[in-house]
């Protein structure tokens, strides 16, 4: 059934859209800020993967795990060296900022490899099947992945220590202060957590297509879309909220015209977001 | 030399439009518009075609800023159940989406290739005329909006909307009609972008969708932000500031730093971020405005 | 550090004056060089092609000094601007060059967009533009031989690649065509063609810088057509084969060649492109010109000449205006527009090599100056109108088929 595949083609989209957009969402949630940046970190992710792959670490699997340490070591550095001494500030000079970053990183990038692609040199493979479905064998990787990750997050945040102080701190961080939480460990943690999983989902996107100083910067609005759409820091609302997007823009594209993917995207969004403000999973408070 | 300096007048004035748009909207309603290309590009649009069809051009730039104004609207009923931050999100969305209908209708608009030939203003003067009467037209419309912005601002609609700005509880709670207030920024905003649309169309002649990306959108932030919103005179200079910026890294070409071509344009771009990094950090609410008011 | 409005207004006050009064002296280096200017899409969308053009133009220049420059030794002197594939800062960057670097040409844009948007800032500023855009806007311009398109129009591209498919027998296609109007009015022409001949085509337009392309895919495949027709770039031509490899599903491919060139297959593989057409304008690879040429590029900018079309077109294009110029006496783009197709036309006697063609010019003889990149001949309304060649992919080469006449 063709509807089937559709729906799992925007599954496998929305996969590596959830893994660009929750770091987004939580980022937000701490921080009060859209990280416009953060994109970008996937970018950086798929080429420091490349560069690693391609010199010291020819194992693929061991090049894009030393490759997301790089990213998630750059965005850790992001908030240290520049978004924490802008805490307190309004909004709008945290987003000013980190498009600054992002100019910085996208171009350092492109000023170091050129405006060429770049591709990693994976072998191709065919698609495997599943009864109606046909699937090539990366993206059941990389749906299989996403699902581990976020039900790794989904535990820690639930289950942990970690988490019940994560959960603290992003519902009343006065509080968490003065209950003696170390907001500042926490927020390292989640800087590092949120930036690697942007690296993941570069690494992932790169197997996926090709690599360009763009490669993140496309997924900007997808990923806000599902950042606003699952509820600004709920993880699994951001995971649910990006399959469903992936669905929506493959369904567009299928069977009404490609190139109004986004539009669709947003009308549902709007339409939801009319009737549930706060989006699927959100904190009411966050909204109106 | 200056009909180079009166081309980047023009595009900067059209810019400054935009950017006292903006401010009426963040620095006095505090609304955070990311969706501000979608009115420009209304603008530009309606008074292209119109034109186009005929129209006298001053019936069509009337005809841009009240579509862009009604355009507005929408958004403006939004802000009754969204929250800033997910408002600017959708705004985002909207001028992507309004960019999407003007790529896919090309019965209407030619598409990706854009329209072009669109009638000038000032058609019948001489060449070089030309670009310094719509510089000095632009000059006046400037100074007219500026003179009405400054006028509204000061009157009690001004203060409802700081009040607005600064606590939407409290104004709420004093009786005031919070979304409607919030709708006629955004109206009023928008119809002055499409204003600045109308202009940039008949100066180009050519408008095309992919001049329309949020990248416009982003770059008038910048000269509000950088500029010190709030003050509309800041955010004027923040404006023409961005403008020099932007043309200024053109001439280190001229002066040859000894790179490959493709490299230059990358450093051109990151020593834009790195000035945002810097100014953000070291001068956050702008650099004509006094540095107490954070 | 306070910045008060006076110090803002100082500062530009002294900029101003440092601005208006230093052209001549700060940036002429003596009355006697030859200002050409160049905009090329540095950065953003055409930023593939862009850098090689501009180094192409760059060896050009560097090539004419070498022989002692053109009329009596005058050197030529380059000022390049990132037109950034967008035509608002092109149009910024053309005024710069031509207002304030006194330049006589502005060559090698791309971008439809930009082209059209600077047109009438080069006809009124009375430079020479040459470009590579393919949109018919061109065609249909009054361009009065200030403006030169030779990178074949888009409208050519569609049509050679139709005319390729008709003769292969080919009855049922599709095509795929990205949104813009080089992807656009390629589908157009291709399918007018296609269908002309009897067979049936359907265009799907799609947008760029996606994850992927399952849907759109899948919807080219839907009538199960014998070839899909791309009208697209590399990056998405990589992605679009990527996930039809993934598919298994029996089809030919045709596109163009900056999508479909060396690079596309290195990204892709041999498995996945073997078969794979590319049309395209052809460069004149007999010639040792070309063969010099190629070396040098390819040493240089780590790409293949095969996977930017345009760079080797670059090259005549700076070559051309210095013929004009040699056979015009004069460095003026008003008097040397007129001498363009005169020393590009087949009425004169072919050459390749820039030397040789200086020397029979300055002997007064009648010159066909064909070229590294093609062929430069410019029909009546100013496009020039290369000739197209097809390649196929085989064992992971792209291999010369033969001309494609149409």
């Amino acid at each position: 059934m063709p509807v089937l595949q559709t729906i799992a083609d925007g599954i496998a989209n929305g996969a590596i859209l959830a893994l660009l957009a929750v770091g987004l969402s939580v980022i937000f949630r701490l921080n009060k800020f859209v990280n416009v940046a953060h994109v970008d970190m996937a970018t950086v992710g798929a080429y420091a993967t490349l560069v690693l792959f391609t010199s010291v670490l020819p194992i693929f699997w061991l090049a894009a795990i030393a490759g997301v340490a790089v990213v998630a070591t750059i965005g850790y550095l992001s908030h240290r060296l520049v978004y924490r001494r802008l805490r307190g500030q309004r909004s709008i000079t945290l987003i000013i900022t980190s498009i600054g970053v992002a100019f910085i990183l996208r171009y350092l990038v492109t000023f170091i490899w050129g405006s060429n692609q770049q591709a990693f040199s994976l072998p191709l493979m065919r698609a495997v099947r599943l009864s109606d479905i046909r699937m090539s064998p990366y993206d059941l990787v990389i749906i299989a992945l996403a699902c581990a990750i976020f039900l790794g997050l989904f535990l820690v945040m639930r289950y942990t220590s970690l988490g019940r102080a994560l959960r603290a701190v992003a519902d009343n961080p006065d509080l968490a202060r003065v209950a003696g939480l170390q907001t500042q460990k926490l927020l390292t943690i989640v800087w590092l957590a949120a930036s690697a999983l942007a690296g993941v989902g570069g690494v992932l996107l790169a197997v996926k297509t090709v690599i360009t100083p763009y490669l993140g910067w496309a997924m900007l609005l997808p990923a806000f879309a599902a950042m606003i759409f699952g509820g600004v820091g709920s993880i699994g609302g951001t995971f649910l909220a990006a399959i469903l997007i992936g669905i929506v823009s493959e369904f567009a594209a299928m069977y009404w015209l490609p190139t109004y993917r986004l539009a669709a995207i947003f009308g549902v969004i709007v339409l939801v977001l009319i009737v549930r403000p706060q989006g699927l999973f959100g904190v009411k408070a966050v909204a109106k | 030399m200056t009909a180079y300096l009166v081309a980047i007048g023009i595009i900067a004035l059209i810019y400054v439009l935009l950017a006292l748009s903006l401010n009426l909207q963040w620095g006095h309603t505090g609304l955070i518009n990311f969706g501000l290309v979608a009115f420009f590009a209304i603008g530009a649009y309606v008074s292209g075609i119109l034109s186009l069809n005929g129209w006298p051009i001053v019936l069509s730039m009337t005809a841009a800023v009240l579509a862009a104004a009604v355009a507005a609207w929408p958004l403006g009923r939004l802000t009754l159940t969204l929250k800033e931050d997910y408002l600017a999100v959708i705004a985002v969305g909207f001028s992507e989406v309004v960019r999407s209908v003007l790529e896919n209708e090309s019965w209407l608009t030619g598409g990706p290739s854009g329209l072009p030939g669109v009638p000038r203003l000032y058609a019948q003067a001489p060449a070089g005329m030309r670009d310094m009467l719509m510089f000095m037209t632009l000059v006046i419309a400037v100074i007219v909006v500026f003179a009405l912005l400054q006028r509204l601002l000061r009157s009690p609609f001004g203060g409802s909307l700081r009040g607005v700005r600064d606590n939407e509880m409290a104004a709420a709670a004093l009786g005031k009609n919070v979304v409607s207030f919030k709708t006629r920024s955004l109206v009023l905003g928008s119809g002055i972008a499409g204003l600045a649309g109308a202009f940039y169309a008949h100066y180009l002649t050519f408008i095309s969708p992919e001049q329309f990306t949020p990248d416009v959108t982003f770059n008038v932030w910048i000269a509000v932000i950088i500029g010190g919103s709030g003050r509309n005179i800041g955010v004027i200079l923040g404006t023409f500031l961005l403008i020099v910026f932007l043309e200024g890294t053109r001439f280190l070409n001229d002066i040859g730093i000894g790179l490959d071509g493709s490299q230059l344009g990358a450093l051109r771009f990151i020593l834009i971020g790195l000035a945002l990094v810097l100014c953000m950090l070291y001068r956050p609410a702008g650099l004509f405005v006094k540095p107490e008011r954070g | 550090m306070q910045f008060t409005r006076r110090d803002v207004l100082k500062a530009g006050a002294v900029l101003g004056t440092l601005a208006v009064a230093s052209p001549r002296s700060l940036w002429a280096q003596g009355a006697e060089e030859i200002r050409m200017g160049t905009l090329c899409p540095i950065t953003r969308a055409g930023s593939i092609f862009g850098p090689g053009m501009q180094k192409a133009m760059e060896y050009a220049a560097a090539d004419i000094n070498a022989m002692g420059g053109i009329l009596g030794g005058r050197k030529i002197r380059l000022f390049s601007e990132d037109s950034q594939s967008e035509p608002d800062a092109a149009v910024r960057a053309a005024k710069k060059l031509i207002e304030v670097n006194n330049v006589e040409t502005v060559l090698g844009t791309w971008s439809s967009g930009v082209t059209m948007a600077i047109a009438p800032i080069v006809m009124q500023g009375k430079v020479v533009n040459m470009n590579v855009s393919g949109t018919t806007d061109l065609r249909d311009m009054k361009k009065d031989e200030w403006i030169w398109p030779v990178g074949g129009s888009n409208i050519s591209y569609g049509n050679m690649m139709g005319t390729y498919a008709v003769k292969q027998g080919y009855k049922k296609a599709s095509f795929l065509a990205f949104n813009n109007p080089s992807g656009i009015t390629l589908g157009e022409e291709f399918k007018r063609v296609f269908e002309a001949a009897g067979g049936t085509c359907e265009v799907i337009v799609y947008n760029p810088n996606q994850p992927s392309y399952r849907a759109e895919l899948t919807r080219a495949l839907a009538s199960g057509p014998e070839v899909i027709a791309l009208g697209s770039y590399l990056p998405d031509t990589t992605i679009l084969l990527k996930e039809w490899y993934v598919m298994d599903e029996p089809v030919k491919w045709i596109g163009p060649i900056w999508a479909v060139s060396p690079a596309l297959i290195e990204a892709v593989g041999k498995e996945a492109s073997e078969g794979i057409v590319s049309i395209g304008a052809v460069p004149n690879m007999d010639s040792p010109a070309y063969e010099r040429f190629r070396k040098r590029y390819e040493a240089e900018m780590n790409q293949k000449v095969l996977a930017n079309p345009f760079a080797a077109v670059a090259y005549d294009m700076l070559a051309s205006c210095a013929l004009a110029m040699e056979a015009a006496q004069s460095s003026s783009a008003e008097l040397f527009r007129q001498k363009i197709r005169e020393v590009s036309s087949p009425e004169g006697k072919k050459v390749y090599d820039l030397e040789e063609a200086f020397k029979m010019i300055r002997a007064g003889e009648s010159i066909d100056y064909e070229g590294v990149g093609g062929n430069m001949n410019f029909d009546e309304t100013g496009e020039a109108r290369p000739y197209f060649a097809s390649w196929v992919a085989k064992e992971g080469q792209l291999e010369l088929t033969g001309r494609v006449e149409g």
